[in-house]
């Protein structure tokens, strides 16, 4: 049901024309007229009319063609009338009355006048809606209002003429005047309306061409429309579809001749104007890639291939800084064999190099032949004749690489080219040192998540425990620089059950000194559970390490001992900065550093045979402090190293404190000491404290000592 | 950070390195670069002259156990000349003298390999 009632239009129509025909046929043989039937042909052309406007709006879709379309499609629109009409004159032979209207004086009159009659309106009609299209192309808010009221007024001046029943004459006696008046406004409307063709402006330099000169014949061809077609079949089809026919045609003409001036006029800037857009066009989709595109490699791509687009010449280049910033590479091209990209001669060129490479400016060298100075450019491309090259410079005032354009015809750039690709390079740069700027910090990321997880692992490394031991206080303070180091310390329990102790540095930082902190931590407790001496614990430790280790790694550690039944401590150094050891009795800061070669150095051999062990008692109230190098070398905002005067003074200051208040006055004096600036090694540091050993605590460790002779008897 | 240069000149055939500065983990890449230029031209007799040596991070004396072995596989030493005391303490505290050997001006480090060119042929 809908889709007849879709379609009805096409019974619709036809019925009427078939009607009019009757009636027209009627009254050229009976030579009489009967008002009635005059008045209802007349409705029924109404009716035509109407139908013809219906029929467009639903089968003839403008908006959604493209200009190029539209105009196509009124080029074709025309031509079908054009060439019906030549059928027509050629088959029928159509007579008319001199009278206005003009009256049928044969058959073919009215065959032809009715043929004309229904083609003449869906033409007129659907260039109408084209002509809006066009006009609506940049709409401002009268423009609707304008185009209504020529509607209406193209209306009242068809009813005007029909009914006055004459032709207009443009005078303003009698009836003529009310057509004429009427006439004149549809005019202004009409010229008012005709202006609005902004779309020429924005036509491609070729097409403007193209439509002026198609405009042209379209012109001449909607010029002779109403003359040849439509003027004397049409007024004696029906006065009202004539006149709105003429109104319309009318109108088609004036905006066609405008449009056609504005084309003319249009013609000479196109050039400039083309590439205005194009290079506005360029920037713009520089720019929205430069929020997207963050792959280095994609936009210098896209850089070299857009500069050849809006500058039309035949080959472009860009130059980059290489990362050692060591010279200018060709990292992209179009339109260069390899060989020339690989053996460019610009950096060489005394001229470039004065203006492009140091004083960073652009060059234009409009003729390369013209002198002798640019042989070398010539011979490296021989068809080249023009060239612009123009300096990338970065945020920091640095040059980042050239843009070339070179052309084989001679002249081939100006000034504005010069600017435009200068505008270009400058977008270009920005986009570029974005793209490289986010390269890195990814890159950083990267690196940062991988020292965060080797700073866990080191941590984890650590004890979580200070070992209790009557009569020995321990503290240990680790400061983490943010970078990861290799500082390591533990505390474990040799097979005889002395309490053993280890603090070590591996040498370098990063992932790698981590790693080797973990190996260390294994390796030290694996030997110590079957090893009691710390000299033999650290030389089979070298053994072991020696092997798996890069050659520039090292580790320095002090292996120690500690017999709490007699207050021995024995330790060895593996290249470690020494053991302080504070003597109570006489106020004594001893530094023990026997010899000792550093963990991974040398195979084995000499270091055991460098190695010595360090045996010292420690009386009640004695401290003894290890420490690892960063410690030492700490250093403060006005580059001020801790150093040993500094160390030195540490344990006399803290003598008679527990070890955890020796430990809190030693970081204050650290903190205050640094100041602000950051921690730029790890800083390790364990303080041990001999106190006075009660009665009962002396009993326990008497029959631990004897626990652990029974027990070394029985594992020999 | 501080700086850290050195400078490569030939005495005797033999290759002196004048360290000058800081040479410390920061350091250290830029110093590897320039010994493994050295032993890729193949000279493997080099003379490291300290004098003007203010610090040595751990990463640095690595960048000298890291070419040792090499070098001497090839016949060559690297010898120490000049060292500031505050220096030679760091070289001391890890062992280096038991692996290395020091001596108090360049003409002695460099007549010592003369030296040993002298044993070697006779």
């Amino acid at each position: 049901m809908k889709r007849l009632s879709q379609h009805i239009i096409f019974v619709f129509l036809p019925l009427i024309v078939f009607v009019v025909f009757f009636i027209d046929l009627v009254f050229l043989y009976s030579q009489i007229t009967i008002t009635t039937l005059r008045i209802f042909r007349e409705i029924l052309l109404v009716g035509l009319l109407a139908g013809s406007w219906f029929f467009v709006q639903r089968y003839f879709r403008v908006e959604k063609l493209t200009i190029p379309q539209k105009l196509g499609r009124l080029t074709a629109l025309l031509t079908l009338n054009y060439l019906v009409v030549l059928f027509l004159d050629g088959l029928l032979d159509p007579a008319y009355s001199d009278s206005f209207p003009p009256e049928y004086q044969n058959v073919a009159a009215v065959l032809f006048a009715t043929i004309i009659g229904v083609l003449a309106p869906p033409t007129l009609i659907a260039s109408l809606k084209i002509l809006q299209e066009l006009i609506f192309y940049r709409q401002k808010s009268t423009t609707r209002r304008y185009f209504q009221l020529f509607l209406l007024f193209t209306g009242l001046t068809s009813l005007s003429l029909y009914f006055t029943q004459q032709p207009l004459h443009l005078s303003f006696s009698g009836t003529s005047a009310q057509n004429t008046i009427l006439f004149l406004i549809t005019l202004f409307f009409m010229v008012q309306l005709s202006f609005h063709n902004d779309w020429i402006v924005y036509l491609p330099r070729k097409i403007k061409w193209l439509y002026f000169a198609i405009g042209i014949v379209l012109l001449s061809e909607i010029y002779s429309l109403f003359d040849v077609v439509y003027r004397t079949h049409l007024t004696a089809y029906s006065l009202f579809i004539a006149s709105v026919s003429f109104m319309l045609y009318l109108f088609l003409l004036i905006y066609a001749t405008v449009a056609i001036l504005k084309l003319f006029i249009y013609l000479p800037t196109a050039k400039a104007f083309d590439r205005k857009i194009r290079e506005v066009n360029s920037l713009n989709r520089l720019a929205r890639t430069l929020n997207t595109e963050l792959e280095p490699e994609k936009l210098i791509r896209m850089i070299t291939r857009l500069s050849r687009e809006v500058l039309e010449c035949d080959s472009t280049w860009l130059e980059m800084r290489q990362e050692d910033g060591q010279g200018f590479k060709i990292v992209h091209w179009e339109n260069l064999s390899e060989a020339q990209a690989a053996n460019s001669p610009f950096q060489r060129h005394p001229v470039l190099v004065r203006h492009l490479y140091h004083q960073k400016q652009p060059v234009l060298i409009p003729d390369l032949h013209k002198h002798k100075d640019y042989a070398p450019l010539v011979a490296w491309k021989k068809e080249a004749r023009s060239l612009l090259a123009v300096p990338l410079i970065s945020n920091r005032d640095q040059l980042m690489g050239v843009l070339y354009a070179l052309s084989h015809t001679a002249y081939a750039f100006d000034n504005e080219d010069l600017s435009l690709l200068e505008g270009f390079a400058h977008q270009a740069a920005i986009a570029l040192e974005n793209a490289q700027l986010v390269e890195k910090s990814i890159f950083r990321e990267r690196i940062e998540q991988e020292l965060k997880v080797a700073r866990e692992v080191q941590l984890k490394l650590l004890p979580q425990q200070l070992p209790g031991l009557p009569g020995l206080e321990i503290a240990a303070l680790s400061l983490a620089a943010y970078e990861v180091g290799g500082d390591y310390y533990d505390f474990f329990t040799y097979p005889d059950g002395a309490l053993g102790l280890v603090i070590g540095d591996v040498s370098g930082k990063g992932t790698s000194a981590a790693f080797y902190v973990a190996e260390f931590k294994g390796v030290i407790q694996t030997l110590a559970r079957v090893e009691n001496d710390p000299c033999q614990l650290a030389c089979q430790a070298n053994r072991i390490m020696y092997p798996n280790m890069e050659r520039k790694a090292f580790i320095s550690a002090i292996v120690g001992r500690y017999e709490a039944e007699n207050g021995k401590f024995s330790f060895v150094r593996a290249g470690h900065t020494p053991v302080l050891h504070w003597r109570a009795a006489d106020h004594h800061l001893a530094v023990l550093q026997p010899p000792g070669l550093g963990i991974g150095l040398e195979a084995g051999p000499l270091f055991e045979k460098y190695i010595a062990r360090c045996t010292v008692r420690l009386a009640p109230g004695d401290l003894l402090l290890l420490y690892t190098d960063g410690l030492t070398e700490l250093r403060n905002q006005n580059e001020e190293e801790f150093g040993d005067q500094r160390l030195q003074e540490i344990l006399p200051a803290v003598s008679g404190k527990s070890v955890e208040e020796a430990k809190e006055t030693i970081f204050d004096q650290i903190t205050e000491f640094l100041q602000r600036r950051a921690l730029l090694d790890d800083l390790t540091l364990i303080l041990i404290q001999k106190t006075e050993v009660s009665q009962s605590q002396e009993e326990g460790l008497l029959s631990a000592a004897v626990q652990m002779q029974n027990k070394a008897r029985d594992n020999p | 950070m501080a700086k850290f240069e050195v400078q490569t000149t030939e005495e005797q055939g033999i290759v002196v390195l004048a360290l000058q500065g800081y040479l410390d983990a920061h350091t250290a890449p830029e110093f590897e670069k320039t010994l493994q230029k050295v032993i890729n031209q193949n000279q493997y007799r080099i003379v490291a002259d300290l004098q003007q040596l203010r610090y040595i991070s751990s990463a640095g004396l690595g960048v000298f156990m890291g070419f040792i072995e090499e070098i001497r596989e090839k016949g060559g030493d690297i010898r120490f000349c000049s060292t500031e005391p505050k220096v030679y303490k760091i070289f001391e505290l890890l062992g280096f003298p038991a692996l290395f050997r020091f001596f108090p001006d360049r003409q002695g480090a460099l007549a010592s390999f003369q030296q040993d060119a002298s044993n070697q042929e006779s």
